[in-house]
This record gives C-alpha cells, sequence and structure tokens, in this order.
C-alpha cells in the first residue's frame, strides 16, 4: 500500500533543482537549507545498502487479462509462514513491492472487484527478489456492476480528511451535456466546491480561490486547468487513471498554493493492441487512439477534443454560444527493465469566447501548454524508490477590453525533481523530495504601459513521514521548505495528519486531523468582482513582503455504517494571511491596486452515499462561511502650524467575498439495469455576495481653481458603490439528467446518451453588469444527444 | 388493490411530489436587486465657493439607477447653504444649463459673499428629506504687519547712482499656505495716460508657523513695470497711483480634491478659495526714492 502512496508522491513531483546561474550570496543563503536535502539523501543512499545486505523483496506488475493494461489498485496481500500479513494496493503503474522480508515460504494473493483471484505460494531466500507478472482474467459473472467499484478502499489515504481519490468511473454518476463524463463536472458535486457556473472554468475550493488551487497533470502544472464551458476540464475523463484530490490539509509533497490540490494522473496506452474511441455531441467532439509501439513494453496514447457547439448551436439551439475550446494529449510510455520505466507526456489546452456570450462583449482567450518526462527507478535490492522528472509549462492569456485595451499575461517554468521514497516496511515509510524551477512572468494590464516582466527561481525541500504507529493510529508528518533566489522571503511549513481507527483496517469508523501551515509565493492575481473576467496575471509575490500564507485546521469522521452505507463529516477553518484582493475604481475595469487581506473561513461539510449494485445515490450538504477583513488607510487633509497636511487615518472593512456561498447542496442518483444507465444531479447554491452600486452618476476632474469646468464639462459617468458585497444574488439550482444506453459488438462498445442540462430550465444569473444594467444568466435547458464508439 | 395498481400509484405519487418541488423551485425568487433599498449617497456635488466673487455656484448632479442621464430637471432639489458661526442660512437657486457636450446639467447658484474664516455647510436634499452634506471653511484672513521701506543698497544704473528699495509686509493669520502672492500696482506712464493694473508674481513659500514675510523689492518691480509698459528700465517717469498685495488660499480639501472626506452621504469635490488684497500706502519721498512721480492725489 505505500507503493502506491508512494507512486502518487512521485506524481505529484513538480519542483526541481534550479540550473540557473545566482549569485553567491543567494547560493549561499539556499545552501543553508539544502544541505538538508544533501545529508537525507546520502543517509537514505546508505541506508537502502544496509537493507540491501539483509532482506528479501516480493515485487510485480499486475495486468488485466482482457486488455494487458497495466491495474491500478488492485489488492495485493502477503502472509508469511507465522501469520503475519502485509497487504497493498498496485500504483499507477500496475506495480506493487514488499520490502525488508526475511526468508521464509510467503502466499501472495492479488484481487480486484470484477476479476478472478490470483493466488501464489512463494519461496524467498536471504536476500532474494522475486519478480512477478501477474495477469487477473476478468471475471464474466462480476462483469456490468462498475459501480461497486468505488467500494473499494484501495488508497491508504483513504478515511484522511478533506481527501478523495477520484477514479474514472466515478465520473460517469455526474450527467453532462454530451456523451463523455468529466473531472470538473464531478469536482462541482463534492462538497465545499463552488463554481463561478457554467463558463468561466473558476473553481474555488472552501473558502480559497481558483488560483490557490494546485493542478497538476501527470505532475505537470496546469495553471488554467478548466475549460470556458465550465463543464469540461483540460483532459477528458478517458485519460483519467484517478485523480488525487484534496480539499485542504495536504502534506508537504505539495507546495506553491494556499487552498487545495488536484493531482490527476493519467492512464498508459494499450501495450497490447491498437484501441481507440469517438465520440460526438452538441458541445464536443473527440477522438482517442492507443498504439502499442513494442508489445508488452512501449505504448502510446493520444487524445483530441474540439467544441462543436459554437457552430450549431445558432441552428440546434437558436442561440449564441461563443465559446470555442479544445484539448490535445499525447502519453509515452515504456517499460525500459523490469525495475524501471520511463513516460514522457505532452498536453495543449485552448479556450476563446465571450463568457457572458454577448458577442459584443470582451474575448478572453487561454492557452495551457505542459510537457515533460518522467523516469522511475525500483532498484532490485533496495527500500528506496527513486524518481527524477523534468516539466514545463506554459500558459498565455489574453482579455480583449476594447480594441486598444487588451490584458496580456504568461508564465514559462521548468521544473526538475527528484524524489526517493524509504520504505519502513509495515505501511510506514518516509519521503524527501528535492525540487528546482525557474519562472518567467509577463503581463501587461491594458493600461498601456510596457509589458512587467519578472524572472525568479525557487528551491525547495520536502519530509514526509508516514508512520502506521499500530493497527489503530497512522501519523503522517512532514514538512516543506522552499527559497526564492530574489527577496521574496523563504518559506517553512510543518504540516501533521492522522488517522484514527478503533477497529484497525475493519473498522467502520475513521477519525482523522489535519493541520498545517501552506504558504503562496507565485501569485495569480484575478479580478475578484467581474466573473466575466477570467482573466488573471501570475506573479511572484512582492519582494520583501510577507507572502500569502495559510493555516488549515480539519476534523472528520466517516462512518460505513453498512456496506452500502456510508456518511461523512468533516469540519474545517482556514485562517489566511496577506492575501491579495483587488481594489476597484468606480470606472469599468479600472483595478486600482491590490490590497492584502486577511481572511477566516469556517464550514462543514456532510455527506451519505448510497452505493449497491446497479444503484447509486449521494447527498451533500456544505455549510461555509469566508471572511475577509481589509485594512486600509484613507488620507484625510488636514490643519496644522499653517500647513495642510494628510492625515492618515486607518480603517477596517470586513466583507464576504463573492466566492462565499454559505450552502450548498448537491445531490446525485444513479440507477443501472442491464445495458441502460440514468443519471440524475440536482445542485443548489444559495446567493453568492455581490457589491450594490447606489447609482451613476458624473465625475469632474479636479481642476484648478479658476478654471470653469464645474460650469461647462460633461464629466464621466462612473459607478458610487455601496457597502462591498452587501447584497447577495438569487440562489442557484439546476437539475442535470441523462440516460445512456450501452451496446456490445466483439471489441466495440457503443454508448448512446440523451441528456438534458438545467431540465427545468432555472434562469440561475451569472453575472449582473451595472453598468449596463444587464443581466446574464447561465446556460439554459439544453437538450442533447451523443455517441461514443470504443474499440477495446 | 393489486400490486401493480398499488405500484403505479406509488409512482404517479413520486411524479407529483418532484413535478411539485420542481415547479415550486422554479417559481422561487429569482430577482437581483443592484441597488440597495437605503443607499449611502445621493448626490454628487462639484463646487467651490470663492470669496472674490458675488455669486458662488455648485453643480448637482442626483445619482441616479440609470446609466444614460435623462433627468433634465431634478425636480424637489433643494440646495442651502448655512455659516456654521452665525447661522446665517441661504437658499440656493437652480439654473438649467447646456454642458459642452450637449446633455444638461444643474448648477445652483447663490448671490452672497463669503467671509474668510468662516466654516458653510451644504446641504442638497430630495423631496424624501435624503440629504448630502458638504462642508468647507474659507480659509483665514491675514492680517498684514507693514514695516517701513528701507533703502537695501546703491547700485550705479546708466553712470547714475540708484538707491534700492525694499519693504517687508508680514501677513499674520495664515493657515493654509498662499497658492498664490503678487503685487498689483496702480501705474500710469504719464499723468493723462490711462491708468493700468499691473502684477508682479512672488514666491508663496517662505511661510512657517503662520506668519508670512514677504519682502516687497518696490526698485526692481518699478523696473519690470518699465519693461511691461514698454519704456526703458530705469525710466523714471512713470506715474505711481498705488499699490496692493494679493493673496490666494486655499481650502485643505484641495490636498486631495478627489477624496471627497468633507462630502456626507455623497460624492464629488466642494473646496473654497481665499483672495486677499491688503493694501498700504507709501509716501512721495519713498516714491520718488523707487523712481516713480507720485501721483497728484497724493500730493
Amino acid at each position: 500500500m505505500y507503493e502506491q502512496r508512494a507512486k502518487r508522491y512521485l506524481n505529484s513531483a513538480h519542483r526541481a533543482y534550479t540550473i540557473r546561474l545566482i549569485r553567491v550570496p543567494q547560493i549561499i543563503h539556499m545552501m543553508q537549507y539544502r544541505w538538508c536535502g544533501v545529508v537525507v539523501c546520502l543517509l537514505l543512499g546508505f541506508a537502502s545498502f544496509d537493507a540491501r545486505a539483509q532482506f528479501a523483496t516480493i515485487e510485480g506488475t499486475v495486468h488485466d487479462g482482457d486488455n494487458n493494461q497495466t491495474m491500478q489498485g488492485v489488492n495485493v496481500l502477503l502472509t508469511a509462514e507465522d501469520g503475519d500479513r502485509v497487504g497493498m494496493a498496485s500504483d499507477a503503474s500496475g506495480s506493487f513491492r514488499f520490502g525488508r522480508l526475511l526468508p521464509g515460504q510467503y502466499v501472495l494473493m492479488a484481487s480486484f472487484v470484477g476479476y478472478t483471484l490470483h493466488t501464489d505460494t512463494l519461496d524467498v531466500g536471504f536476500g532474494a527478489l522475486v519478480q512477478l507478472d501477474i495477469t487477473l482474467m476478468p471475471d464474466q459473472e462480476a462483469l456490468g456492476e462498475v459501480v461497486v467499484e468505488s467500494e473499494q478502499q484501495t488508497s491508504s489515504m483513504e478515511g484522511f480528511a478533506a481527501f478523495e481519490q477520484v477514479r474514472a468511473s466515478d465520473l460517469q454518476r455526474v450527467p453532462m451535456p454530451g456523451i463523455t463524463p468529466d473531472l470538473a463536472g464531478y469536482l462541482q458535486t463534492m462538497p465545499g466546491f463552488v463554481s463561478t457556473g457554467d463558463r468561466g472554468g473558476q473553481l474555488f475550493v472552501r473558502g480559497g480561490t481558483p488560483t490557490q488551487n494546485l493542478v497538476l497533470i501527470d505532475g505537470m502544472m496546469v495553471y488554467q486547468p478548466f475549460h470556458i464551458v465550465g463543464f469540461y476540464s483540460a483532459l477528458p475523463a478517458d485519460l483519467i487513471n484517478y485523480a488525487d484530490v484534496y480539499a485542504g490539509g495536504f502534506g508537504a509533497r505539495y507546495g506553491g498554493r494556499l487552498s487545495s490540490v488536484i493531482d490527476v494522473s493519467t492512464r498508459n496506452g494499450n501495450k497490447d493492441r491498437v484501441v481507440g474511441a469517438v465520440s460526438i455531441a452538441p458541445f464536443l467532439g473527440s477522438v482517442r487512439v492507443e498504439i502499442p509501439i513494442e508489445p508488452g513494453k512501449v505504448s502510446l496514447i493520444g487524445s483530441a477534443r474540439e467544441s462543436i457547439i459554437e457552430r450549431i448551436a445558432p441552428d440546434v439551439l437558436g442561440q449564441q454560444m461563443p465559446y470555442r475550446f479544445g484539448d490535445r494529449f499525447l502519453k509515452f510510455h515504456a517499460f525500459i527493465t523490469q525495475t524501471s520505466s520511463f513516460s514522457a507526456t505532452y498536453l495543449e489546452t485552448f479556450d476563446e469566447g465571450n463568457i457572458t456570450g454577448d458577442p459584443d462583449t470582451p474575448i478572453s482567450t487561454w492557452t495551457n501548454r505542459a510537457f515533460g518526462g518522467r523516469y522511475t527507478y525500483l532498484p532490485a535490492e533496495a527500500s528506496v524508490i527513486a524518481e527524477l522528472a523534468v516539466y514545463a509549462s506554459q500558459w498565455d492569456s489574453e482579455y480583449a477590453i476594447s480594441e486598444l485595451q487588451q490584458r496580456r499575461a504568461s508564465v514559462d517554468n521548468v521544473n526538475l525533481t527528484m524524489h526517493f521514497i524509504y520504505l519502513l516496511g509495515g505501511d510506514s515509510q518516509v519521503d524527501a523530495g528535492i525540487f528546482g524551477s525557474t519562472y518567467g512572468f509577463v503581463y501587461n494590464l491594458g493600461d498601456r504601459r510596457r509589458d512587467t516582466e519578472s524572472n525568479i527561481m525557487e528551491g525547495s525541500f520536502f519530509i514526509d513521514g508516514q508512520f502506521q504507529i499500530n493497527p489503530t493510529l497512522r501519523l503522517e508528518p512532514s514538512v516543506r521548505l522552499q527559497t526564492f533566489s530574489n527577496a521574496v522571503n523563504a518559506t517553512l511549513a510543518p504540516r501533521f495528519r492522522a488517522l484514527y481507527r478503533p477497529q484497525g483496517p475493519s473498522s467502520t469508523q475513521h477519525f482523522s486531523v489535519a493541520w498545517g501551515l501552506y504558504h503562496q509565493q507565485i501569485i495569480g492575481l484575478s479580478n475578484a468582482q467581474d466573473v466575466t473576467d477570467a482573466f488573471i496575471a501570475w506573479a511572484p509575490s512582492p519582494e520583501n513582503s510577507d507572502v500569502p500564507k495559510a493555516m488549515h485546521l480539519i476534523g472528520g469522521w466517516k462512518w460505513r455504517a453498512q456496506p452500502w452505507l456510508e456518511f461523512e463529516l468533516e469540519g474545517y477553518y482556514k485562517d489566511l494571511d496577506n492575501v491579495y484582493f483587488p481594489r476597484f475604481d468606480d470606472l469599468r475595469n479600472e483595478l486600482i491596486t491590490l490590497d492584502q487581506v486577511e481572511g477566516r473561513v469556517r464550514g462543514l461539510d456532510v455527506s451519505v452515499e448510497v452505493n449497491r449494485p446497479g444503484f447509486f445515490a449521494f447527498l451533500g450538504y456544505s455549510l461555509s462561511r469566508v471572511k475577509y477583513t481589509r485594512d486600509f488607510v484613507i488620507q484625510e487633509p488636514r490643519l496644522a502650524n499653517n500647513q495642510v497636511f494628510l492625515q492618515s487615518l486607518p480603517r477596517t472593512e470586513t466583507f464576504n467575498p463573492a466566492h462565499d456561498r454559505r450552502h450548498q447542496l448537491n445531490a446525485m442518483v444513479q440507477v443501472q439495469r442491464g445495458p441502460y444507465r440514468m443519471s440524475v444531479r440536482w445542485q443548489f447554491g444559495s446567493g453568492q455576495p455581490f457589491t450594490q452600486i447606489n447609482g451613476y452618476y458624473e465625475t469632474l476632474p479636479p481642476s484648478e481653481p479658476g478654471s470653469r469646468a464645474f460650469h461647462e464639462q460633461g464629466g464621466r459617468t462612473v459607478i458610487s458603490r455601496s457597502q462591498p458585497f452587501g447584497q447577495r444574488l438569487p440562489p442557484y439550482h439546476r437539475l442535470d439528467v441523462s440516460m445512456q444506453r450501452v451496446f456490445r459488438m466483439d471489441r466495440f462498445t457503443t454508448t448512446i446518451q440523451a441528456s438534458v442540462i438545467n431540465a427545468y430550465d432555472r434562469a440561475n444569473i451569472f453575472n449582473y453588469d451595472v453598468f449596463t444594467n444587464e443581466r446574464i444568466n447561465q446556460l439554459p435547458l439544453i437538450p442533447s444527444i451523443g455517441i461514443h464508439v470504443e474499440a477495446l | 388493490m393489486r400490486p401493480a395498481i398499488q405500484r403505479l400509484m406509488k409512482g404517479a405519487g413520486y411524479g407529483v411530489f418532484v413535478a411539485g418541488l420542481t415547479l415550486s423551485l422554479a417559481a422561487c425568487d429569482n430577482t437581483i436587486e443592484p441597488f440597495p433599498e437605503e443607499p449611502d449617497a445621493f448626490f454628487s456635488i462639484h463646487g467651490v465657493l470663492n470669496t472674490n466673487a458675488d455669486t458662488q455656484f455648485v453643480r448637482v448632479t442626483p445619482i441616479r439607477q440609470t446609466f444614460v442621464l435623462d433627468a433634465a430637471n431634478p425636480v424637489g432639489i433643494t440646495v442651502t447653504s448655512t455659516a456654521t458661526s452665525s447661522g446665517e442660512r441661504v437658499v440656493w437657486q437652480d439654473s438649467l444649463i447646456t454642458l459642452e457636450d450637449g446633455s444638461p446639467g444643474h448648477l445652483f447658484f447663490a448671490i452672497m459673499d463669503v467671509e474668510g474664516g468662516v466654516t458653510y455647510r451644504l446641504d442638497v436634499t430630495r423631496e424624501d428629506g435624503k440629504t448630502t452634506t458638504a462642508e468647507t471653511t474659507i480659509p483665514n484672513i491675514p492680517s498684514p504687519l507693514v514695516n517701513q521701506p528701507i533703502v537695501v543698497d546703491t547700485v550705479i544704473v546708466d553712470d547714475t547712482e540708484e538707491e534700492v528699495v525694499e519693504q517687508q509686509i508680514i501677513l499674520q493669520g495664515l493657515n493654509e499656505t498662499p497658492q498664490r502672492i503678487a503685487m498689483n500696482y496702480r501705474v500710469a506712464k504719464s499723468m493723462l495716460a490711462p491708468e493700468e493694473e499691473i502684477d508682479i508674481q512672488y514666491d508663496p513659500d517662505n511661510s512657517t508657523f503662520g506668519k508670512l514675510p514677504v519682502v516687497v523689492e518696490l526698485t526692481r518691480d518699478r523696473r519690470t513695470i518699465a519693461s511691461r509698459l514698454g519704456l526703458a528700465p530705469n525710466e523714471k517717469t512713470i506715474i505711481f497711483k498705488g499699490l496692493e498685495l494679493e493673496i490666494e488660499l486655499w481650502s485643505v480639501e484641495w490636498a486631495v480634491p478627489t477624496s471627497g472626506v468633507n462630502i456626507q452621504n455623497g460624492v464629488g469635490f466642494f473646496g473654497a478659495i481665499g483672495h486677499f488684497f491688503p493694501t498700504w500706502t507709501l509716501s512721495s519721498d519713498v516714491i520718488r526714492t523707487v523712481g516713480y512721480i507720485p501721483d497728484k492725489a497724493d500730493d
């Protein structure tokens, strides 16, 4: 089980050594921290040498007998002669490893729902390495009950607060306006996740902002991971192996963000035969191809999606939907030897459109490009897993307010990662990683000034202990250190997680707690008031100022009352400091400055889940309160000693920002009968805050006393804002329904899906433009039908 | 009842429930209130009280709920000013003007003099009693302390010895730093020529702790005046008719004109300007020493 977790660490690694030349004092400054990492690595190396001399190892890979794909999440149980047992789940590449074994006879069992049990008896000698290649054959009687899969507890993180591992089969529960499910749609059903609606691609997690979410795809950082139509993420669901979603309280392997982590691991291409899929629906068309380059060893998987809706909406739906988006994905994977593998991934996304749906409004465009390679090495005799990875990410964004005024921003970054996992035996391990990154930022906020450019580099180190103290208690202390090449302050972030299972692994109840400090040195500056403006400018935190930071405290309780019935309750508190929040002028889209605010987020997530063969139901409720406090100074002219001076008067302003959705309810039901499956989702969200306006007026420029401007000039029309975020929008609610039928024929599976988005045509507000008194609603009732053909 | 019928009725019951729930949800309140029921700002006002004018003006624009300005005549607005020290209240008159861009504007005016050192409160009130209030204090009238002119130097100009005369004026009781200081001279080229006013700027930045010493360079100014009259700088036939010091003071609101901190329940700018003209006389001897010819009236 620990190896699967180790793999996830490897997948998420995205920091790196920097290769750039830096000034000597900076080197000294950074070395003060880096020597710790060097020492740890050396210790790990010596320790592994010691382990190599004493213990045996059993390792292997599990394949699906149906398509020869590696299988993640297979339960592998090893029983010694004295009855001691140790278990784990296979990782993303289907691998498992039991190290530090004494000589003797062992029974190994590999099981997965829907597959026949594999059993093997192994005689293991002193210092031996036993390598296995296990193939699980599908159990025909169990096929078709896909939903049962979720009952498997495949992750050692299962039960931890604020964590959920999402699998591709989970995504299919959410009705979508098309044939293919998507991670974006699923995330919006998770308690504590709030979206701006069905366009714009902004996701707020437990009081955090979209720029405080870390989104990784195979370890590559994706800066704007959702498409302009909010149903879709940057990656199609059928490429996802699993996604680790942390709504907070994440460990030290992740850094650089304050709020949440969405760590997506993609699957490898089929190494046995050519397979693929084609789908088309009103919103999106897609194609996927998997090619075994060298059977059993090397594969390639590629995918392309392209929007259709902007072309067909005027004729089919009778309205303009000017959204163009799509993505391309390519992944190469090779088993170099039995103990090493290499993968290379490329991802590209593009989005363009008028978020409001009105062709006369400003156009937003953004593109993500990311590519990288990862080499994983599992030494045959050692209890250490090592990985080296290099990633590069690029992101460009534009927001054309007018022909003359265009905001632009881009980020380029390269990451190098070295990661070691030291297996302590049982279900304990210590992870350590060193990351280095270079960043290049360019942005122009459209004020006709020159582009603002900055380049920084970052070095970081983490160590993360995961200790199974006894069958009931698991502790995970960790710490992360990050340093920067410019004057942005270095940060040290301790974190802690604990899981208590009163009856051990078989316990039906889990109690967990997570605490941690988080820092975000690379900040995303966005317009927090206008949801139709998806523009973000990324920049390093200002020099010599305190970086944005957060403290998370999360407590959770999970109770599996029946094998098919689960209750979950989580409470959380986040303390935010130095968070940047925009302050606007009374002119349209005129950003005055960015204030640093403090925030307090409190919330409670409750959910109940019923998961029976052919039936799934979920009900989740979130109660949340986000409060920002802004300290600012006004300058009042005063007279004293024959001088006019400006007296600084401190003021404090407290408000609930626009993403403070106080109540949110998600209900999902999925029923499957034979080849038919019906999914229903209903969402409710209480109104989000917005700033009312007192009204409009004309302002005149301050002029010389002799001027007659007051008498003659018309002035510029501006708005007078009322108390910030003092009123709330109407509540949001929507019903989505989908029905699908699956046809199987030899190697081909055809799925036809009919769906209705916003089934009772609720006019949910998306945005209100105070300058034009114009209300823009979210998508109306949209019926759709799609077809998906897959060659297995 | 047969099970099939029971199931049908049960299903129908669920259907009715779901349909009712759907209808009730679809019908629930979905309106947005962009404007607060109790706004905290009612008018924008832009105006300046000026001690140098006998009519005061202030532009008043209601803060409205439509982006397009369509209210040509804001009926029912009352504008009053009150001198806070004396309680004297003046009701201002409305005048509809056409602005440069062709849009209508409401310029309220009051025929009144404003006094230095006095605080005036302006109340702009709607029919429903909602009021925007602004307050400004006219700069204090400085009191001049006039010293005797003195000869500070003797110079040779065109082979003729000439005495350089200066006179120090100390302005007392200043609250604000003057924005403008000038000497205004009344002179004529000859006895029969018309009187002309010539002003010469002085540096206003020498004030300290409520006092401003102004050194009036009478001889230098006479040369400047001769030049402006088209005469030779050393021409000594100019008739001197009088002089005064001009001081312009701005109220504190000008320090941050966009702050609007002196306006309650409204926005804009409301300030004041104080123009003061302390005057004194020069003796005939001093006038001649400076290089003028005294006016007959002074002889």
